[in-house]
C-alpha cells in the first residue's frame, strides 16, 4: 500500500468547514428563538461551511480543490451526518431525555407520576403537531388536524416503508 | 476538473450503497426477531463495507492508498449513517407516526392522537417502549412504581443531554 504525501492536507478542508460549521451553530442558536431552530437552517449552515472552507484553503493555504475534493467532500458530509445524528438524539429523544429527568432528580428516581409531571406526555405530542403544523404537513379542521396534501405523501412513503421492512407497530 | 485517484473509491461506495439497503431489507425480512431491534442494520453496515473493501482490494490492491481508504471509507460511512437516518425515521419516528394514524383516522385533536398513536396503541406504550429499551440497555431498572438509573453509563447520557441542551439551548427536548 503506497503512502499518499499529505493525507492531513487532503482532510484539513473537511475539518476546517466542519469547526466553522460548529462555531457559527452553537453562535447561531444562542442568540436564535427556538421556534428558528429548524433542521432546514442547520442544514444550510452545514452546506455553508464547506464552500467556505474550500476558498479559505485555497488562499491561505494554497490548496486547489481538484486535489482535496473526492477526500474531504466525504469526510466532511461523514462528519455532519455523525453530529446530525448527535444533535437530533439529544434534542428530541424520549430516552435520553428520561435519562435527564432521572439526573436532574438528585435521587435518581423518578415515580412515573413525576416523570409525567416535568415531561407531560400531552408536551410531547403538542411540540411534534406545532411543528407539522408550522411545516404544512398538518392543517387544523373543526378543532383537531388533517393532514395537507403534502403530510399524505410523506404518510404514504412512511406506509411504503412499513411494508418494506415488514415492521408491525412503528413510532 | 481533474479527477484525482480518490474519486475512484468515492464513485464505488455510491455504486455499492444498493448492497446496504437491499442487504438490509433481506435480513430483515429474512431474520423476523423483532427483539433483535437495529442488529440488522448493524450486519448490513458490515455487509456494505465489506463488500466495498473486497471490490477496492481485488481492483487496486497493493496500489489502494490511505487517502483513498480514507474518502471511500468516509462515503461508506456517511451512506451508512444517512440510511440509519431514514430507516430510524420509518422505525421510530415519532412525528411521522403522529401523521399516519392523522391519515388512518381522518383528522385527530391532541388527546385523539394520544390515543390513537401506533394503530390505537396510545401514547402510553411508546414511553412504555422506550423504557423497556432503557432497561434492556442496563442504564435503568423499574423500582416499586418509579424509574432508578443503575449505571454510570445512564449518568452520563443524561448529564450529556443537558450539557448540549444548557449550550445549545434547543427547549427542554424529547
Amino acid at each position: 500500500m503506497s503512502q499518499p504525501q499529505s493525507i492531513a492536507s487532503l482532510v484539513l478542508p473537511a475539518a476546517l468547514a466542519f469547526f466553522s460549521f460548529l462555531v457559527v451553530h452553537i453562535a447561531a442558536w444562542q442568540v436564535l428563538a427556538p421556534e428558528r431552530k429548524s433542521v432546514a437552517l442547520l442544514s444550510t449552515l452545514a452546506l455553508a461551511a464547506y464552500p467556505a472552507s474550500i476558498v479559505f484553503c485555497e488562499f491561505v493555504f494554497d490548496l486547489a480543490v481538484w486535489q482535496h475534493l473526492w477526500t474531504s467532500l466525504p469526510c466532511f458530509a461523514f462528519l455532519v451526518v455523525v453530529y446530525f445524528h448527535f444533535y437530533f438524539g439529544v434534542d428530541r429523544s424520549l430516552s435520553i431525555r428520561i435519562l435527564q429527568e432521572l439526573v436532574e432528580s438528585d435521587t435518581g428516581f423518578v415515580t412515573l407520576e413525576q416523570l409525567d409531571a416535568v415531561y407531560p406526555k400531552q408536551d410531547m405530542v403538542s411540540r411534534r403537531v406545532a411543528v407539522l403544523l408550522d411545516k404544512g404537513y398538518l392543517e387544523p379542521r373543526d378543532a383537531a388536524y388533517a393532514c395537507t396534501p403534502r403530510g399524505r405523501v410523506l404518510v404514504r412513503l412512511a406506509l411504503l416503508g412499513k411494508r418494506l421492512y415488514n415492521l408491525s407497530a412503528t413510532g | 476538473m481533474a479527477v484525482t485517484p480518490e474519486a475512484s473509491p468515492v464513485a464505488l461506495a455510491v455504486v455499492l450503497a444498493p448492497v446496504l439497503v437491499v442487504g438490509h431489507i433481506v435480513l430483515v425480512r429474512w431474520m423476523r426477531d423483532t427483539t433483535l431491534g437495529f442488529v440488522h442494520l448493524f450486519l448490513a453496515f458490515g455487509l456494505y463495507g465489506g463488500t466495498w473493501f473486497a471490490v477496492a482490494a481485488a481492483w487496486w490492491g497493493v496500489s489502494l492508498t490511505i487517502s483513498q481508504m480514507i474518502a471511500g471509507g468516509a462515503t461508506a460511512g456517511f451512506a451508512c449513517l444517512a440510511y440509519m437516518q431514514v430507516f430510524s425515521l420509518v422505525c421510530r419516528g415519532f412525528s411521522l407516526r403522529i401523521l399516519v394514524d392523522i391519515h388512518r383516522c381522518g383528522a385527530l385533536d391532541v388527546p385523539g392522537i394520544m390515543r390513537e398513536y401506533s394503530d390505537g396503541h396510545g401514547i402510553d406504550w411508546l414511553v412504555e417502549k422506550r423504557i423497556v429499551v432503557l432497561e434492556r440497555m442496563r442504564l435503568i431498572e423499574r423500582r416499586q412504581d418509579g424509574l432508578a438509573l443503575v449505571k454510570p453509563q445512564g449518568v452520563w447520557v443524561g448529564r450529556m443531554g443537558g450539557c448540549v441542551k444548557d449550550v445549545l439551548k434547543p427547549g427542554q427536548g424529547g
